[in-house]
């Protein structure tokens, strides 16, 4: 594997470990009725998907 | 049948498998098809997740448990059980009038064409406030309750219609130049609750 596949495949998992840590955060929240669900829905979830799509479409664009 | 809740993670653990499988396969982002099918489980697939568990929020935030979450709001869900049915919150919530459920959102959404839209921005603001900011000792509206929540519900309904105190001021309450509460209240009362006898809600 060369150095720039090495560096977009690493991109690519960290990228897909911040969409599906954040999806699996945003998919808990849902099970409290509770103010702070949706905090945590929004914030955390929301923030970490965020970054994740940020980081592919980064990786994607430098490719 | 699945809840929407389990649907969710379902769909979730779906893409997951998905990421998992194009970034840890090596090879496959440059396979044939392999930047298009990233593009979706990378970018579409979260984005069209994240929309539909706030939709599902924005659902579960109608919710009285939801309103009642917050400490502050814990001596209204109080007054939703006081056993003098005098309260018109109590009278309302152990009546059936209001879906419990949905108790709080009821009767304080807006019943205008984007009532729902400033309802939710206003409990998002209350979120903020209430986790972020700093919530006042004691809460109250933004503006004076208006009869048009009332009547949303009570308009044409015979047991409001026959009362001969609301047809002689039939005008006054639909322009809102009377309010509803100058005769009905106390509504949620937060000052007389120590040692008041509360309803029990009958289990399902």
């Amino acid at each position: 594997m060369t150095q720039p596949e090495a560096q977009l495949t690493r991109r690519l998992r960290w990228a897909g470990s911040l969409i599906s840590l954040g999806l699996l955060v945003e998919a808990g929240s849902l099970y409290a009725l509770k103010a702070l669900s949706f905090l945590a829905f929004a914030g955390i979830g929301g923030g970490l998907v965020a970054a994740g799509v940020g980081l592919f479409l980064y990786t994607v664009s430098a490719e | 049948m699945p809840t929407v809740e389990q649907a969710f993670t379902g769909f979730v653990l779906a893409i997951v498998a998905l990421i998992v499988a194009i970034a840890w396969r090596p090879g496959s982002f440059h396979a044939r098809g392999g930047k298009i099918l990233a593009f979706v489980a990378f970018f579409l697939l979260p984005v069209l997740a994240s929309v539909s568990g706030l939709a599902v929020h924005v659902e579960h935030s109608k919710t009285t448990e939801f309103c009642l979450s917050c400490h502050i709001m814990e001596k209204y869900g109080t007054s939703l059980h006081l056993a003098d049915q005098d309260h018109l919150a109590a009278a309302h919530f152990q009546n059936g009038r209001v879906d419990r459920e949905h108790a709080c959102f009821t009767c304080h959404t807006t019943y205008t064409m984007f009532g729902d839209y400033k309802a939710k921005l206003k409990g998002l603001k209350h979120i903020y406030i209430n986790y972020l900011g700093h919530a006042p000792a004691k809460i109250k509206l933004y503006e004076p309750f208006q009869n048009r929540e009332c009547l949303h519900c009570h308009d044409g309904a015979r047991s409001f219609e026959a009362q001969s105190d609301h047809q002689d001021i039939r005008g006054e309450l639909t322009s809102n130049k009377t309010s509803c509460l100058e005769c009905h209240s106390p509504v949620h009362d937060i000052d007389h609750q120590a040692g008041a006898k509360l309803w029990e809600e009958p289990k399902k």
